[in-house]
């Protein structure tokens, strides 16, 4: 579904992606974990369109497509879905419209008729019941005034909605406490199927415990230094990333 | 078309005012001549305001008496006949109607308007309203101001006398339609609004520009607000002229104790439009309101001068203008707020956003607070800005276009004025207009 082939990335001449090679299957979930500053954001915003970055060298091809080329709501539209580690406060556009206009472009490119209120509606009413989100948050401004944990199962939400083929989550656990953080990786863990694939960036483990990934990959300083299966995470809690980066100085 | 010298320009307007006068001395009472010829005399000695005056830096008035504009514009009401139901205003119960300056009984309307409040054309007036209309129009320091004050004193075709008596709440809002039928020849039009609001009542005020069909005109109208005791108003004024039309507003409101006011402009169309809005707070507890929304694109001009001033204590103002600015387009807001010695414990809050679509579009911005009292709180903020990139990218990367996406964002800029609008029959088509506007390329 996803292959990404020696990918390097530059912002303001800074290079962040020093070729980061990544192979990902139907129905797979992949963990990317790795210390602060290691590049994990930045390839998450990338796959998602974000611009700002320069692509000095490699290639990403998704179900065949050159991603690249791709402007973000033409990937939104092949199913692309990024749940941003900080959610963009919109005032004076209501989650309500925004989803709405969201999910008929996407149902649009999929050549489906635009659903209606009252079936729109009754979408809204089960998806937000898997995060547990209070509706009158609908009504408001898109993530306006929402409070953090608020905001992450607004995000999740949404992709629960737009239900992508490709998930990508930033950093969806970082600032949420346990109960919140249960109720979203619930949330995620429903969406799992046979034909959705999801990539899970996260500092930490504890995540993982919740959502458990078929991979991990180690991300350190622009590329990906170690990959395994899921108990890589558990040795990484235990031994922290600097194990890691000593290692990849042995190679 | 050829252009004159402003000495040669002043003599033919002379002549015209003379047969002008000499035509209205007909069906007008002997005072309203006295008036009008005070107020020639004085747009004679005053001539155009021009570039090198302050207040009119950005506002370029010559191609006003480069060309001579007819004050005498003719009309032709059949031509409204056509689609008049679709015109904003044109289904409201209570309204009058003036096209090209003129007011049209056939399309105007009381509604059902109680007996005692007073919604005439002034033509309508003069005799039976003498004291009320005469006490609004010798107030010489109101038009005296501002020469296109005195032009449209010594010119005025028609207007409006509104009187509300004391203590009655009006629910329907009362709406005056001005519409513009543009003809082959250059034509002003130059109506006057009169309105008196009683003590302790309450109205509504919708006044809309706009024009049939696409044209070259300039119209210069002029409203005088004397709000009594503990009135409560709400004024809407929207202006869609014809994207060639030069529109040049008058507003003067004199406010008295306890007094809620709101005024809102909503400035879209016309070529070079200058609204200016003039508030004095005479009386101690009043809030005075004024919020905006202007848009403008192409090569137009949009220029707002608002003045707020405090002359007794404990009054609060509001202001709050929003501008949209793209292609070419220049966009002018001055705000002013005295604050006089003895108006202790004024609140005043004044914000002014920009929004820049484009990288040639200009805006100008200057608060301007002229504070003479000590134990006041006195705000002013102007922001100019882009779109912000992050929210953009936040709609586009959930499917939402490029386009779609900005028309979203600029869309939640500019409904925070709209969703202020208390009155629905304005509100929704005017969601619609804004809409159109965006849909008609005005976003690239």
């Amino acid at each position: 579904m996803l292959e990404i082939k020696n990918l390097h990335a530059k912002i303001d001449n800074n290079e962040i992606l020093k070729g980061v090679n990544l192979r990902i299957n139907k129905g797979e979930v992949h963990a990317i974990m790795g210390p602060n500053g290691s590049g994990k954001s930045t390839l998450a915003n990338i796959l998602a369109g974000r611009e700002g970055y320069e692509i000095t060298e490699g290639e990403v091809f998704y179900n065949g497509e050159n991603l690249l080329e791709l402007s973000p709501e033409e990937r939104a539209w092949r199913g692309i879905f990024l749940a941003f580690q900080y959610p963009i406060e919109i005032p004076g556009v209501s989650n309500t419209y925004f989803l709405k206009t969201a999910l008929n472009s996407i149902r649009k490119y999929r050549e489906e008729p635009p659903l209606d209120a009252l079936d729109f509606l009754a979408l809204v009413k089960e998806k937000a019941r898997l995060v547990e989100l209070d509706q009158t948050l609908m009504n408001r401004p898109v993530n306006d005034g929402f409070s953090g944990g608020e905001k992450k199962r607004n995000e999740i939400f949404q992709m629960a909605v737009l239900s992508p083929q490709l998930g990508i989550l930033d950093e969806t656990d970082s600032g949420l406490d346990i109960d919140a953080l249960r109720i979203v990786a619930n949330g995620v863990n429903a969406l799992r199927s046979p034909e959705r694939s999801f990539i899970v960036v996260t500092h930490y483990q504890r995540l993982l415990n919740y959502i458990v990934p078929d991979y991990v990959h180690v991300l350190v300083d622009g590329r990906i230094v170690m990959s395994g299966e899921k108990d890589l995470a558990f040795q990484l809690e235990e031994k922290g990333y600097s194990w890691v980066e000593n290692q990849d100085a042995l190679v | 078309m050829a252009t004159m010298q402003k000495e040669e320009y002043m003599d033919r307007l002379r002549s015209q005012f003379d047969s002008y006068l000499s035509e209205k001395e007909e069906m007008e009472p002997e005072w309203m001549s006295q008036v009008r010829q005070r107020a020639m005399y004085a747009f004679e000695g005053q001539g155009f305001p021009t570039t090198r005056m302050e207040d009119w830096r950005y506002f370029n008035l010559s191609s006003l008496w480069q060309h001579s504009y007819s004050f005498q514009p003719i009309v032709n009401f059949n031509e409204l006949a056509v689609k008049r139901n679709d015109i904003m205003g044109m289904n409201s119960a209570c309204r009058l109607v003036f096209v090209n300056g003129r007011f049209s009984r056939e399309l105007s309307s009381r509604g059902t308007m109680p007996r005692n409040l007073t919604v005439l054309p002034l033509s309508e007036a003069y005799t039976s309203h003498k004291e009320r209309i005469s006490s609004f129009l010798h107030n010489e320091a109101v038009w005296g101001e501002n020469s296109l004050r005195s032009l449209n004193t010594a010119f005025m075709q028609d207007g409006a006398l509104i009187s509300i008596p004391d203590g009655m709440i009006v629910e329907e809002p009362i709406w005056l339609v001005f519409m513009a039928i543009p003809a082959e020849k250059l034509e002003t039009y130059q109506p006057r609004v009169l309105v008196e609001v009683g003590e302790n009542s309450q109205m509504t005020l919708i006044e809309s520009h706009m024009a049939y069909k696409n044209g070259e005109y300039w119209s210069n109208p002029m409203v005088q607000m004397h709000a009594k005791q503990g009135a409560v108003i709400d004024h809407c004024k929207v202006q869609m002229e014809s994207p060639h039309a030069t529109h040049t507003s008058h507003y003067h409101a004199l406010l008295e104790r306890d007094v809620h006011f709101t005024a809102t402009s909503l400035s879209f169309g016309g070529g070079m439009v200058r609204n200016d809005i003039q508030t004095e707070l005479k009386g101690q507890g009043i809030e005075c309101t004024l919020n905006g929304l202007y848009m403008a694109d192409e090569r137009r001009l949009v220029d707002h001068h608002t003045s707020i001033d405090h002359q007794m204590p404990r009054c609060v103002s509001h202001e709050l203008y929003k501008g949209i600015i793209n292609g070419h387009a220049t966009a002018v807001f001055n705000g002013k707020v005295c604050v006089r010695e003895d108006a202790q414990k004024t609140d005043a809050k004044q914000t002014n956003q920009n929004l820049l679509l484009s990288a040639d579009a200009t805006v100008n911005t200057k608060p301007q607070l002229e504070i003479f009292a000590d134990d006041v709180r006195c705000t002013h903020g102007a922001t100019v800005g882009q779109l912000n990139e992050d929210e953009l990218f936040y709609l586009r990367s959930r499917g939402i276009s490029k386009e779609e996406g900005k028309k979203l964002l600029i869309w939640a800029f500019a409904s925070d004025i709209i969703g202020r609008i208390k009155v629905d029959a304005l509100r929704e088509p005017l969601q619609e207009r804004v809409f159109q506007q965006f849909n008609a390329g005005y976003i690239k």
